[in-house]
């Protein structure tokens, strides 16, 4: 594919209002992401709402934004008022896959809301393709929300964890 | 050892949970180097596809993890790991058996069979930083020297079985190491069409009309067309459209 061929479809679909493109030929894997939705997470104050924008928005016009799941957050005792809420940090799936919260189904799981983790402490698996792909935090702090449930699929980038880095 | 790095550093253990688990660990704990392997002569708790486990009788058969670092592979290309790992096992039983009286096939994704019959499996355990792939654990059970596979005698051989002969595991790994390093290289040059030929000519029932399972139980015909990157089987339905498959939406179930 030519460089102004790709300059052209990024014009063409930037134009036609739908939020993601996906392409592919037999060389290359094309997404085009428009900005109508650059935060697939949108925070609200208290009570918090953390809004996951669709995954597979593949030809929704930007205008039809509904949202694939809303979860209510109810902060715990010990959760910083929400004007704080904004220095969170979010752990997302680098791939497509299962999200799995444990190693196997006999083993515990690897973090909890509450637990403090540290940078490069696995969090969960992504299973894909038989390819079981530990995630490690990128962040130091405490799990706040877990953002997916287990053993559910989960796209790339969506939010797995919500993390306080205080 | 006839390699640069796989297999330089040989970690035997007489008995272990999993030689997967044992690998992550290292890896977490010591940092291992590149090419380690870990293999014992009794896995106690192996693992198979999440959840199934793969049994193994003590000191029979090849139970071994390779540590690899593909820092190189982006997270949309992980599927060629499991492609190389399905290609150095066909190509150590090819070197093993010779081509003419077996018949090798990979069965999509990564199981190994001869003559319809699972000989070897792979389980693979990767580790992501910051959405780079950071260290990568190829787990590989090759049935060697066991006869007895009880309830899955009819689905199970391994080498002994097929041509009477008691095989040294040991000099086999070796090997195997070999085979890996090969196909590693090869991805590691970036040659991913000369991969995704040699995996496709060596898959059951490529370009075949093959009756597949859905979950829910519904059977339906199809051709084998293509592995896809992602390692989705790409099949084309009787009406030619072309859809692709995860592991779990479908079960090849005529063909081998």
């Amino acid at each position: 594919m030519k460089l102004t061929e790709i300059q052209d479809l990024i014009k063409f679909v930037s134009k036609s209002g739908v939020n993601e493109v996906e392409l592919e030929t037999k060389e290359v894997k094309i997404v085009i992401r428009t900005g109508k939705q650059a935060a697939p997470v949108v925070y609200q104050t208290a009570p918090v709402q953390i809004t996951t924008a669709p995954a597979q928005a593949t030809n929704q016009p930007a205008t039809n934004n509904v949202p694939a799941t809303q979860q209510t957050l109810t902060p715990a005792a010990n959760t910083p008022a929400a004007d704080d809420e904004s220095k969170y940090v979010i752990i997302k799936s680098p791939m497509i896959g299962t999200f799995y919260r444990s190693s196997s189904p006999d083993k515990p799981q690897f973090v909890g809301v509450g637990d403090d983790i540290e940078i490069g402490k696995p969090v969960c698996i992504i299973e894909a393709m038989k390819l079981f792909n530990e995630i490690e935090s990128e962040v130091k702090g405490k799990i706040i929300k877990v953002l997916a449930n287990d053993a559910t699929p989960v796209e790339y980038d969506q939010p797995l964890f919500l993390v306080d880095p205080s | 050892m006839e390699t640069l790095f796989i297999g330089k550093n040989m970690l035997f253990l007489t008995e272990v949970e999993s030689t997967n688990t044992y690998a992550m660990n290292l890896l977490r704990n010591v940092n291992a180097i590149e090419g380690t392997v870990v293999y014992t002569d009794n896995q106690t708790n192996g693992k198979g596809q999440r959840g199934a486990l793969w049994n193994s009788d003590i000191s029979s058969n090849i139970t071994a993890s390779v540590i690899l670092k593909p820092g190189f592979l982006s997270a949309g290309k992980s599927f060629f790991l499991s492609k190389i790992s399905a290609l150095a096992l066909y190509d150590l039983l090819t070197d093993i058996l010779g081509n003419s009286h077996y018949d090798i096939k990979i069965k999509w994704p990564n199981d190994i069979l001869v003559n319809s019959k699972k000989i070897a499996g792979v389980l693979i355990e990767n580790t992501y930083h910051n959405t780079v792939l950071q260290y990568s654990v190829i787990g590989v059970g090759l049935n060697v020297n066991q006869i007895e596979f009880n309830e899955l005698n009819n689905y199970a051989v391994s080498l002994k079985l097929l041509t009477g002969i008691v095989y040294e595991r040991k000099q086999l790994l070796g090997k195997l190491c070999t085979c890996l390093e090969k196909w590693y290289l090869t991805l590691k040059a970036n040659k991913t069409d000369f991969i995704n030929e040699t995996y496709l000519s060596r898959l059951l029932g490529l370009n075949q009309h093959l009756s597949f399972k859905m979950p829910d139980d519904r059977v339906f015909e199809a051709k084998i067309i293509d592995v896809n990157a992602e390692g989705k089987l790409c099949l084309e339905m009787n009406d030619l459209s072309i859809r692709k498959f995860e592991i779990k939406e479908v079960q090849l179930i005529s063909g081998f």
